[in-house]
Protein backbone atom coordinates (compact mmCIF):
# COMPACT_ATOMS: atom_id res chain seq x y z
CA UNK A 1 0.00 0.00 0.00
CA UNK A 2 2.53 2.46 0.83
CA UNK A 3 6.21 2.14 -0.37
CA UNK A 4 9.14 4.01 -0.35
CA UNK A 5 11.96 3.78 -2.90
CA UNK A 6 15.09 5.32 -1.96
CA UNK A 7 14.03 8.23 -0.43
CA UNK A 8 16.32 10.75 0.88
CA UNK A 9 15.37 14.28 2.43
CA UNK A 10 18.07 16.73 3.01
CA UNK A 11 17.33 20.46 4.27
CA UNK A 12 18.43 23.42 2.94
CA UNK A 13 20.63 23.91 6.62
CA UNK A 14 22.57 20.53 4.76
CA UNK A 15 21.10 18.45 7.56
CA UNK A 16 20.82 14.94 6.05
CA UNK A 17 17.75 13.42 7.83
CA UNK A 18 16.63 10.51 5.91
CA UNK A 19 19.29 8.40 3.63
CA UNK A 20 18.11 6.18 0.65
CA UNK A 21 15.33 4.62 2.70
CA UNK A 22 13.72 2.21 0.68
CA UNK A 23 10.15 0.59 3.03
CA UNK A 24 7.09 -1.21 1.89
CA UNK A 25 4.34 -1.18 3.98
CA UNK A 26 1.52 -3.48 3.64
CA UNK A 27 -2.25 -2.44 3.77
CA UNK A 28 -3.76 -3.00 7.21
CA UNK A 29 -0.04 -3.57 8.92
CA UNK A 30 1.09 -1.84 12.58
CA UNK A 31 4.55 -1.01 11.77
CA UNK A 32 6.53 1.29 14.50
CA UNK A 33 9.22 3.48 13.33
CA UNK A 34 11.96 3.75 16.09
CA UNK A 35 15.26 4.97 17.32
CA UNK A 36 16.64 8.34 18.58
CA UNK A 37 15.58 11.52 18.70
CA UNK A 38 16.85 12.96 15.35
CA UNK A 39 16.88 9.73 13.93
CA UNK A 40 14.62 10.89 10.74
CA UNK A 41 11.63 9.38 12.13
CA UNK A 42 9.19 12.13 11.95
CA UNK A 43 10.45 13.57 8.92
CA UNK A 44 9.79 10.23 7.49
CA UNK A 45 5.93 10.51 8.58
CA UNK A 46 6.12 13.80 7.64
CA UNK A 47 6.87 13.00 3.80
CA UNK A 48 3.09 10.67 3.81
CA UNK A 49 0.98 13.77 4.24
CA UNK A 50 3.14 15.88 2.29
CA UNK A 51 4.12 18.10 4.74
CA UNK A 52 7.63 17.86 3.79
CA UNK A 53 8.75 16.89 0.05
CA UNK A 54 11.70 14.88 -0.20
CA UNK A 55 14.94 15.39 -2.05
CA UNK A 56 15.24 12.22 -4.23
CA UNK A 57 13.19 8.94 -4.03
CA UNK A 58 10.03 8.05 -5.00
CA UNK A 59 6.46 7.37 -2.17
CA UNK A 60 4.30 5.24 -3.73
CA UNK A 61 0.92 5.44 -2.38
CA UNK A 62 -2.18 3.04 -3.53
CA UNK A 63 -0.54 3.05 -6.74
CA UNK A 64 0.07 6.69 -6.91
CA UNK A 65 3.88 8.77 -6.71
CA UNK A 66 3.03 11.31 -4.24
CA UNK A 67 6.13 12.72 -4.87
CA UNK A 68 5.10 14.97 -7.41
CA UNK A 69 1.81 15.20 -6.07
CA UNK A 70 0.18 18.96 -7.43
CA UNK A 71 -0.38 21.70 -4.38
CA UNK A 72 -3.95 21.72 -5.60
CA UNK A 73 -4.65 17.33 -4.52
CA UNK A 74 -3.01 17.98 -1.08
CA UNK A 75 -5.79 18.58 0.94
CA UNK A 76 -7.72 15.56 -0.63
CA UNK A 77 -4.83 13.41 0.28
CA UNK A 78 -4.69 14.70 3.87
CA UNK A 79 -8.10 13.39 4.28
CA UNK A 80 -7.26 10.19 3.68
CA UNK A 81 -4.36 10.36 6.34
CA UNK A 82 -5.23 10.51 10.32
CA UNK A 83 -2.57 12.00 12.08
CA UNK A 84 -2.06 11.85 16.02
CA UNK A 85 1.01 13.91 17.48
CA UNK A 86 2.97 13.99 20.67
CA UNK A 87 1.54 17.03 21.69
CA UNK A 88 -1.73 16.73 20.61
CA UNK A 89 -2.36 19.73 18.94
CA UNK A 90 -6.03 20.23 20.26
CA UNK A 91 -7.54 23.72 20.43
CA UNK A 92 -8.96 24.94 23.16
CA UNK A 93 -10.99 27.37 22.31
CA UNK A 94 -13.20 24.74 21.65
CA UNK A 95 -15.04 22.08 23.15
CA UNK A 96 -13.76 18.46 22.86
CA UNK A 97 -16.69 17.26 20.60
CA UNK A 98 -15.96 20.96 18.17
CA UNK A 99 -12.03 19.36 17.70
CA UNK A 100 -13.20 16.17 16.91
CA UNK A 101 -15.43 17.35 14.45
CA UNK A 102 -13.08 19.56 12.69
CA UNK A 103 -11.41 16.69 10.43
CA UNK A 104 -15.35 16.00 9.38
CA UNK A 105 -16.12 19.98 8.98
CA UNK A 106 -13.22 20.82 6.61
CA UNK A 107 -14.43 17.79 4.16
CA UNK A 108 -17.91 19.73 3.87
CA UNK A 109 -19.74 17.30 6.07
CA UNK A 110 -23.39 18.24 6.92
CA UNK A 111 -22.67 19.38 10.99
CA UNK A 112 -25.22 17.63 12.75
CA UNK A 113 -23.65 14.86 10.49
CA UNK A 114 -20.69 15.22 11.97
CA UNK A 115 -21.41 15.63 15.38
CA UNK A 116 -22.96 12.15 15.34
CA UNK A 117 -19.89 10.80 13.83
CA UNK A 118 -17.68 12.56 16.27
CA UNK A 119 -19.44 11.27 19.32
CA UNK A 120 -18.62 7.61 17.82
CA UNK A 121 -15.04 8.37 17.87
CA UNK A 122 -15.30 9.85 21.34
CA UNK A 123 -17.11 6.90 22.25
CA UNK A 124 -14.30 4.20 21.36
CA UNK A 125 -11.46 6.18 22.73
CA UNK A 126 -13.92 6.64 26.02
CA UNK A 127 -14.41 10.02 26.60
CA UNK A 128 -17.97 10.51 24.96
CA UNK A 129 -19.47 11.54 28.73
CA UNK A 130 -16.81 14.48 28.21
CA UNK A 131 -17.84 15.98 24.95
CA UNK A 132 -18.97 18.86 26.10
CA UNK A 133 -15.45 19.76 28.17
CA UNK A 134 -13.06 22.24 27.50
CA UNK A 135 -9.74 20.11 26.77
CA UNK A 136 -7.71 22.24 28.88
CA UNK A 137 -9.52 20.82 31.34
CA UNK A 138 -8.82 16.92 30.76
CA UNK A 139 -5.57 15.29 32.01
CA UNK A 140 -3.03 14.85 29.43
CA UNK A 141 -3.84 11.13 28.49
CA UNK A 142 -7.24 12.05 28.04
CA UNK A 143 -6.40 15.25 25.38
CA UNK A 144 -4.10 12.19 23.71
CA UNK A 145 -7.04 9.78 23.53
CA UNK A 146 -9.22 13.40 22.13
CA UNK A 147 -6.18 13.61 19.93
CA UNK A 148 -6.69 9.94 18.53
CA UNK A 149 -10.78 10.56 18.17
CA UNK A 150 -10.16 13.20 15.78
CA UNK A 151 -7.24 11.68 13.65
CA UNK A 152 -10.01 8.48 13.02
CA UNK A 153 -12.87 10.06 12.87
CA UNK A 154 -13.57 9.74 9.15
CA UNK A 155 -12.24 6.85 9.00
CA UNK A 156 -9.23 7.16 7.00
CA UNK A 157 -7.26 4.57 5.52
CA UNK A 158 -3.84 5.48 6.97
CA UNK A 159 -2.76 6.36 11.04
CA UNK A 160 -0.07 8.34 11.16
CA UNK A 161 1.11 8.71 15.21
CA UNK A 162 4.53 10.61 15.67
CA UNK A 163 5.54 10.02 19.37
CA UNK A 164 2.04 9.87 20.57
CA UNK A 165 2.76 8.44 23.97
CA UNK A 166 5.79 10.97 24.33
CA UNK A 167 4.23 12.65 27.46
CA UNK A 168 3.00 10.11 29.08
CA UNK A 169 3.61 7.62 32.02
CA UNK A 170 4.32 3.70 31.17
CA UNK A 171 0.39 2.79 31.96
CA UNK A 172 -0.78 5.68 29.79
CA UNK A 173 1.82 4.93 27.50
CA UNK A 174 0.57 1.16 27.46
CA UNK A 175 -3.33 2.47 26.84
CA UNK A 176 -2.63 4.14 23.99
CA UNK A 177 -0.97 1.97 21.70
CA UNK A 178 -3.31 -0.56 22.57
CA UNK A 179 -6.34 2.04 21.19
CA UNK A 180 -4.24 2.46 18.58
CA UNK A 181 -3.59 -1.14 17.91
CA UNK A 182 -7.55 -1.57 18.16
CA UNK A 183 -7.90 0.99 14.97
CA UNK A 184 -5.81 -1.36 12.93
CA UNK A 185 -7.34 -4.49 13.69
CA UNK A 186 -10.21 -2.99 11.78
CA UNK A 187 -8.07 -2.70 9.33
CA UNK A 188 -6.30 0.72 9.59
CA UNK A 189 -3.15 0.81 8.24
CA UNK A 190 -1.36 2.27 11.17
CA UNK A 191 2.46 3.87 11.60
CA UNK A 192 3.89 4.68 14.80
CA UNK A 193 6.91 6.65 15.05
CA UNK A 194 8.01 6.46 18.94
CA UNK A 195 12.11 6.35 21.17
CA UNK A 196 10.46 3.82 23.23
CA UNK A 197 12.14 0.20 21.63
CA UNK A 198 10.60 -1.59 24.94
CA UNK A 199 6.85 -0.26 24.60
CA UNK A 200 6.84 -0.70 21.03
CA UNK A 201 8.46 -4.48 21.49
CA UNK A 202 6.03 -4.73 23.90
CA UNK A 203 3.31 -4.83 21.07
CA UNK A 204 4.89 -8.28 19.04
CA UNK A 205 4.84 -6.00 15.79
CA UNK A 206 6.84 -5.12 12.91
CA UNK A 207 9.61 -2.86 13.64
CA UNK A 208 11.96 -0.72 11.88
CA UNK A 209 15.08 1.36 13.21
CA UNK A 210 16.49 4.68 12.21
CA UNK A 211 19.79 5.87 12.83
CA UNK A 212 20.95 9.05 11.51
CA UNK A 213 18.63 8.61 8.76
CA UNK A 214 19.37 5.27 8.05
CA UNK A 215 17.09 2.34 7.87
CA UNK A 216 18.79 -0.20 10.24
CA UNK A 217 16.88 -3.37 10.83
CA UNK A 218 13.38 -4.84 10.27
CA UNK A 219 11.49 -7.26 11.53
CA UNK A 220 9.13 -8.77 14.16
CA UNK A 221 10.49 -8.80 17.49
CA UNK A 222 10.21 -12.21 19.23
CA UNK A 223 9.70 -13.89 15.92
CA UNK A 224 6.31 -14.48 14.44
CA UNK B 1 -23.44 1.63 -20.12
CA UNK B 2 -24.63 1.49 -17.24
CA UNK B 3 -21.24 2.16 -15.51
CA UNK B 4 -21.73 5.41 -17.56
CA UNK B 5 -24.79 6.23 -15.87
CA UNK B 6 -23.82 5.16 -12.91
CA UNK B 7 -21.34 7.27 -12.58
CA UNK B 8 -23.11 10.33 -13.99
CA UNK B 9 -25.74 9.76 -10.95
CA UNK B 10 -22.82 9.52 -8.39
CA UNK B 11 -21.39 12.23 -9.37
CA UNK B 12 -25.16 14.14 -9.36
CA UNK B 13 -25.37 13.25 -5.81
CA UNK B 14 -21.79 14.28 -4.68
CA UNK B 15 -22.62 17.39 -6.62
CA UNK B 16 -26.39 18.34 -4.70
CA UNK B 17 -24.76 17.29 -1.28
CA UNK B 18 -21.13 19.36 -1.87
CA UNK B 19 -23.68 22.41 -2.53
CA UNK B 20 -25.06 21.74 0.64
CA UNK B 21 -22.12 21.18 2.33
CA UNK B 22 -20.79 24.48 0.76
CA UNK B 23 -23.75 26.26 1.65
CA UNK B 24 -24.14 24.96 5.09
CA UNK B 25 -19.98 26.36 5.64
CA UNK B 26 -21.09 29.53 4.39
CA UNK B 27 -23.91 29.48 6.84
CA UNK B 28 -21.87 28.92 9.70
CA UNK B 29 -18.71 31.50 8.89
CA UNK B 30 -21.38 34.07 8.41
CA UNK B 31 -22.16 32.88 12.03
CA UNK B 32 -18.86 32.67 13.69
CA UNK B 33 -17.63 35.44 11.87
CA UNK B 34 -20.28 37.74 13.24
CA UNK B 35 -20.03 36.12 16.33
CA UNK B 36 -16.59 37.18 16.62
CA UNK B 37 -17.36 40.54 16.09
CA UNK B 38 -19.01 40.44 19.30
CA UNK B 39 -16.80 38.53 21.35
CA UNK B 40 -14.10 41.14 21.36
CA UNK B 41 -16.46 44.34 20.74
CA UNK B 42 -13.94 47.08 21.47
CA UNK B 43 -11.43 46.38 19.16
CA UNK B 44 -14.30 45.81 16.23
CA UNK B 45 -15.93 48.74 17.08
CA UNK B 46 -12.30 50.77 16.84
CA UNK B 47 -11.83 49.17 13.78
CA UNK B 48 -15.42 49.95 12.64
CA UNK B 49 -15.22 53.81 13.19
CA UNK B 50 -12.10 54.14 11.78
CA UNK B 51 -13.72 52.52 8.67
CA UNK B 52 -16.57 54.71 9.06
CA UNK B 53 -14.67 58.03 9.13
CA UNK B 54 -12.78 56.81 5.79
CA UNK B 55 -16.14 56.45 4.40
CA UNK B 56 -18.26 59.20 5.70
CA UNK B 57 -15.73 61.60 4.82
CA UNK B 58 -16.14 61.41 0.88
CA UNK B 59 -19.64 60.86 1.45
CA UNK B 60 -20.58 63.65 3.61
CA UNK B 61 -18.71 65.47 0.55
CA UNK B 62 -21.08 63.84 -1.64
CA UNK B 63 -24.02 64.85 -0.25
CA UNK B 64 -22.49 68.09 -0.07
CA UNK B 65 -21.90 68.49 -3.94
CA UNK B 66 -25.40 67.61 -4.05
CA UNK B 67 -26.78 70.12 -2.58
CA UNK B 68 -24.41 72.77 -4.29
CA UNK B 69 -25.86 71.15 -7.62
CA UNK B 70 -29.54 71.41 -6.31
CA UNK B 71 -29.17 75.13 -5.09
CA UNK B 72 -27.39 75.63 -8.70
CA UNK B 73 -30.44 74.13 -10.44
CA UNK B 74 -32.68 76.79 -8.17
CA UNK B 75 -30.53 79.32 -9.35
CA UNK B 76 -31.01 78.38 -12.95
CA UNK B 77 -34.33 80.04 -12.50
CA UNK B 78 -32.76 83.32 -12.21
CA UNK B 79 -31.14 83.20 -15.57
CA UNK B 80 -32.52 86.35 -17.59
CA UNK B 81 -32.47 87.44 -21.34
CA UNK B 82 -32.59 91.00 -21.55
CA UNK B 83 -33.71 91.82 -25.80
CA UNK B 84 -32.06 95.26 -26.73
CA UNK B 85 -34.31 96.43 -28.99
CA UNK B 86 -33.16 98.56 -32.54
CA UNK B 87 -33.77 102.29 -32.05
CA UNK B 88 -36.48 102.93 -34.51
CA UNK B 89 -39.17 100.41 -32.29
CA UNK B 90 -41.35 102.57 -31.27
CA UNK B 91 -42.59 102.05 -27.29
CA UNK B 92 -46.14 101.12 -28.80
CA UNK B 93 -44.06 98.71 -30.93
CA UNK B 94 -42.20 97.58 -28.12
CA UNK B 95 -45.27 97.16 -25.86
CA UNK B 96 -47.08 94.83 -28.24
CA UNK B 97 -43.90 92.66 -29.08
CA UNK B 98 -43.78 92.29 -25.00
CA UNK B 99 -46.95 91.25 -24.67
CA UNK B 100 -47.23 88.79 -27.40
CA UNK B 101 -44.19 87.23 -25.92
CA UNK B 102 -46.12 87.08 -22.55
CA UNK B 103 -48.47 84.79 -24.67
CA UNK B 104 -45.24 81.86 -24.94
CA UNK B 105 -45.81 79.83 -21.71
CA UNK B 106 -41.98 79.17 -21.83
CA UNK B 107 -41.74 82.96 -20.46
CA UNK B 108 -42.43 82.97 -17.10
CA UNK B 109 -42.15 86.96 -16.56
CA UNK B 110 -41.93 89.54 -19.20
CA UNK B 111 -40.82 93.07 -18.52
CA UNK B 112 -40.95 95.92 -21.06
CA UNK B 113 -38.80 98.99 -20.39
CA UNK B 114 -39.33 101.86 -22.71
CA UNK B 115 -36.25 104.07 -23.40
CA UNK B 116 -37.59 107.06 -21.23
CA UNK B 117 -37.95 104.09 -18.29
CA UNK B 118 -34.33 102.76 -19.11
CA UNK B 119 -33.00 106.40 -19.02
CA UNK B 120 -34.85 106.93 -15.55
CA UNK B 121 -33.30 103.72 -14.36
CA UNK B 122 -30.02 104.60 -15.52
CA UNK B 123 -30.42 107.85 -13.94
CA UNK B 124 -31.15 106.63 -10.36
CA UNK B 125 -28.62 103.67 -10.65
CA UNK B 126 -25.21 105.72 -11.38
CA UNK B 127 -23.48 109.03 -10.83
CA UNK B 128 -23.44 110.26 -14.59
CA UNK B 129 -26.20 112.60 -13.68
CA UNK B 130 -24.78 115.54 -15.23
CA UNK B 131 -23.26 113.57 -17.75
CA UNK B 132 -26.39 112.66 -18.77
CA UNK B 133 -28.08 116.17 -19.20
CA UNK B 134 -25.41 117.57 -21.87
CA UNK B 135 -26.44 114.29 -24.23
CA UNK B 136 -28.99 115.54 -26.06
CA UNK B 137 -31.02 112.58 -27.13
CA UNK B 138 -31.29 109.41 -25.19
CA UNK B 139 -28.72 107.23 -26.10
CA UNK B 140 -30.55 103.96 -24.35
CA UNK B 141 -32.62 101.50 -26.14
CA UNK B 142 -35.90 99.71 -24.63
CA UNK B 143 -35.41 96.52 -23.25
CA UNK B 144 -37.79 93.75 -22.94
CA UNK B 145 -36.75 91.95 -19.69
CA UNK B 146 -37.47 88.03 -19.97
CA UNK B 147 -37.47 85.58 -17.04
CA UNK B 148 -37.76 82.23 -18.59
CA UNK B 149 -39.64 79.11 -17.13
CA UNK B 150 -37.29 77.42 -14.25
CA UNK B 151 -37.51 73.76 -16.45
CA UNK B 152 -34.97 75.02 -18.84
CA UNK B 153 -31.58 74.13 -19.35
CA UNK B 154 -28.87 76.00 -20.25
CA UNK B 155 -29.24 74.61 -23.56
CA UNK B 156 -32.72 75.35 -24.06
CA UNK B 157 -31.91 78.92 -22.87
CA UNK B 158 -29.46 79.41 -25.21
CA UNK B 159 -31.75 78.58 -28.35
CA UNK B 160 -34.52 80.39 -26.97
CA UNK B 161 -32.14 83.86 -27.17
CA UNK B 162 -31.39 82.63 -30.68
CA UNK B 163 -35.24 82.26 -31.67
CA UNK B 164 -35.67 85.51 -29.96
CA UNK B 165 -32.46 87.70 -31.94
CA UNK B 166 -33.74 86.31 -35.04
CA UNK B 167 -36.85 88.94 -34.69
CA UNK B 168 -35.73 92.02 -36.97
CA UNK B 169 -36.61 94.47 -33.99
CA UNK B 170 -34.17 93.24 -31.52
CA UNK B 171 -30.60 94.20 -31.91
CA UNK B 172 -28.87 92.20 -28.94
CA UNK B 173 -30.09 89.23 -27.40
CA UNK B 174 -28.03 88.70 -24.15
CA UNK B 175 -28.58 85.38 -21.74
CA UNK B 176 -27.12 86.23 -18.08
CA UNK B 177 -25.55 82.47 -17.98
CA UNK B 178 -22.11 82.92 -17.60
CA UNK B 179 -21.83 82.91 -13.95
CA UNK B 180 -24.14 79.55 -13.80
CA UNK B 181 -21.49 78.04 -15.76
CA UNK B 182 -18.63 78.87 -13.61
CA UNK B 183 -20.51 77.93 -11.11
CA UNK B 184 -21.19 74.48 -12.35
CA UNK B 185 -17.74 74.61 -13.49
CA UNK B 186 -16.74 74.95 -9.78
CA UNK B 187 -18.91 72.20 -8.45
CA UNK B 188 -17.37 69.54 -11.33
CA UNK B 189 -14.21 70.63 -9.92
CA UNK B 190 -15.15 70.10 -6.55
CA UNK B 191 -17.09 66.36 -7.57
CA UNK B 192 -13.78 65.41 -9.31
CA UNK B 193 -12.10 66.07 -6.05
CA UNK B 194 -14.40 64.12 -4.20
CA UNK B 195 -14.13 61.29 -6.17
CA UNK B 196 -9.87 61.77 -6.01
CA UNK B 197 -10.41 61.82 -2.10
CA UNK B 198 -13.04 58.93 -1.84
CA UNK B 199 -10.41 56.80 -4.13
CA UNK B 200 -7.65 57.50 -1.55
CA UNK B 201 -9.80 56.17 1.62
CA UNK B 202 -11.11 53.80 -0.63
CA UNK B 203 -7.32 52.33 -0.55
CA UNK B 204 -7.40 53.45 3.23
CA UNK B 205 -10.39 51.12 4.09
CA UNK B 206 -8.52 48.30 2.66
CA UNK B 207 -5.83 49.00 4.50
CA UNK B 208 -7.16 49.12 7.84
CA UNK B 209 -9.74 46.12 6.80
CA UNK B 210 -6.80 43.99 5.38
CA UNK B 211 -4.16 44.73 8.42
CA UNK B 212 -7.14 43.80 10.75
CA UNK B 213 -6.99 40.71 9.50
CA UNK B 214 -3.73 39.90 8.83
CA UNK B 215 -3.69 40.40 12.96
CA UNK B 216 -6.73 38.04 13.15
CA UNK B 217 -4.76 35.10 10.53
CA UNK B 218 -2.03 35.35 13.38
CA UNK B 219 -4.69 35.13 16.38
CA UNK B 220 -5.81 32.10 14.56
CA UNK B 221 -2.84 30.31 13.43
CA UNK B 222 -3.08 27.05 15.06
CA UNK B 223 -6.40 26.74 13.76
CA UNK B 224 -5.37 27.27 10.56
CA UNK B 225 -2.58 24.77 10.89
CA UNK B 226 -4.49 22.14 12.17
CA UNK B 227 -7.20 22.55 9.56
CA UNK B 228 -4.73 22.52 7.08
CA UNK B 229 -3.18 19.22 9.03
CA UNK B 230 -6.82 17.41 8.23
CA UNK B 231 -7.25 18.49 4.61
CA UNK B 232 -8.50 22.04 4.65
CA UNK B 233 -8.81 23.64 1.12
CA UNK B 234 -7.08 27.18 0.75
CA UNK B 235 -10.93 28.60 -0.05
CA UNK B 236 -12.08 26.74 3.16
CA UNK B 237 -9.65 28.37 5.29
CA UNK B 238 -9.95 31.82 3.17
CA UNK B 239 -13.56 32.01 4.12
CA UNK B 240 -14.18 33.06 7.29
CA UNK B 241 -11.42 35.69 6.80
CA UNK B 242 -13.14 37.37 3.80
CA UNK B 243 -16.79 37.09 5.61
CA UNK B 244 -14.92 39.03 8.40
CA UNK B 245 -13.81 41.85 6.01
CA UNK B 246 -17.13 41.80 4.58
CA UNK B 247 -18.70 41.96 8.15
CA UNK B 248 -16.36 44.83 9.11
CA UNK B 249 -16.87 47.15 6.21
CA UNK B 250 -20.93 46.76 6.07
CA UNK B 251 -20.48 47.41 9.56
CA UNK B 252 -17.97 50.58 9.00
CA UNK B 253 -20.54 52.16 5.99
CA UNK B 254 -23.86 52.03 8.21
CA UNK B 255 -21.94 53.64 10.99
CA UNK B 256 -20.24 56.22 8.10
CA UNK B 257 -24.52 56.82 7.48
CA UNK B 258 -25.54 57.20 10.71
CA UNK B 259 -22.27 59.83 11.02
CA UNK B 260 -23.32 62.00 8.25
CA UNK B 261 -26.69 62.02 9.39
CA UNK B 262 -25.63 63.10 12.26
CA UNK B 263 -23.73 65.78 11.04
CA UNK B 264 -26.32 67.05 8.55
CA UNK B 265 -28.44 67.34 11.56
CA UNK B 266 -26.20 69.31 13.49
CA UNK B 267 -25.98 71.57 10.71
CA UNK B 268 -29.82 71.52 9.66
CA UNK B 269 -30.31 74.60 12.43
CA UNK B 270 -28.21 77.27 11.17
CA UNK B 271 -28.98 75.97 7.21
CA UNK B 272 -32.46 76.33 7.77
CA UNK B 273 -31.81 80.11 9.03
CA UNK B 274 -29.33 81.55 6.17
CA UNK B 275 -31.91 80.01 3.77
CA UNK B 276 -34.82 81.80 5.04
CA UNK B 277 -32.53 84.95 5.26
CA UNK B 278 -32.16 84.55 1.64
CA UNK B 279 -36.18 83.78 1.27
CA UNK B 280 -35.45 80.97 -0.58
CA UNK B 281 -37.88 78.30 -1.31
CA UNK B 282 -34.76 76.09 -1.31
CA UNK B 283 -34.55 72.37 0.18
CA UNK B 284 -31.60 71.04 0.97
CA UNK B 285 -30.68 67.44 -0.42
CA UNK B 286 -30.93 64.66 2.66
CA UNK B 287 -28.99 61.02 2.25
CA UNK B 288 -31.86 58.93 1.19
CA UNK B 289 -32.25 55.11 1.75
CA UNK B 290 -30.44 54.96 -1.51
CA UNK B 291 -27.02 56.35 -0.49
CA UNK B 292 -27.36 54.71 3.25
CA UNK B 293 -27.77 51.56 0.83
CA UNK B 294 -24.52 52.78 -1.67
CA UNK B 295 -22.34 53.31 0.95
CA UNK B 296 -23.26 50.53 3.53
CA UNK B 297 -22.90 48.15 0.24
CA UNK B 298 -19.31 49.59 -1.23
CA UNK B 299 -17.63 49.16 2.65
CA UNK B 300 -19.00 45.49 2.80
CA UNK B 301 -17.00 45.86 -0.29
CA UNK B 302 -13.77 47.38 0.07
CA UNK B 303 -13.59 45.43 3.40
CA UNK B 304 -14.01 42.26 1.06
CA UNK B 305 -11.45 43.19 -0.72
CA UNK B 306 -8.83 44.22 2.16
CA UNK B 307 -9.21 41.05 3.32
CA UNK B 308 -8.93 39.11 0.14
CA UNK B 309 -5.53 40.79 -0.34
CA UNK B 310 -5.12 40.04 3.95
CA UNK B 311 -5.74 36.74 3.21
CA UNK B 312 -4.20 36.14 0.03
CA UNK B 313 -0.53 37.79 1.37
CA UNK B 314 -0.70 35.61 4.60
CA UNK B 315 -2.49 32.87 4.74
CA UNK B 316 -0.85 30.54 2.17
CA UNK B 317 2.83 31.35 4.01
CA UNK B 318 0.94 29.74 7.12
CA UNK B 319 2.16 25.84 6.77
CA UNK B 320 1.98 23.22 9.27
CA UNK B 321 5.59 21.61 10.12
Amino acid sequence: MLHFQNVSKRYTSGHEALRDVSLHIERGELIFLTGHSGAGKSTLLKLIPILERPSSGNIILDGANIVRMKKHYIPLLRRNIGMVFQDHHLLFDRPVIDNVMLPLEVSGMDRRECRKRAQAALDKVGLLSKQDRQPITLSTGEQQRVGIARAVVNRPPILLADEPTGNLDPKLSKEIMTLLADFNAVGVTTIIATHDIQLAKLMRRRMVVLHQGKLLEAGIPGGG
Amino acid sequence: MATRKGQAATSHVTRGVRLKSWTSHHRGCLKDSLYRLFRSPMSSILTMAVLAIALALPGGLYILSQNMLSLSMHWDTDARISLFLTHDVSDEEGRALSQQLAQNPVMKHVDFLSRADALEEFRQMTTFQEALEHIAENPLPAVILITPASSLSPQALDRLRQELLANPQVELAQLDLEWIKRLKGIIEMIQRAILIVAAILAIAVILVVGNTIRLEIENRREEIVITKLFGATHSYIRRPFLYDGFWFGLMGGLLASALISAALWLLNEPVDRLISLYESDFTPVYPGITFVISITLAGGLLGYLGAWTAVTQHLYKIEPE
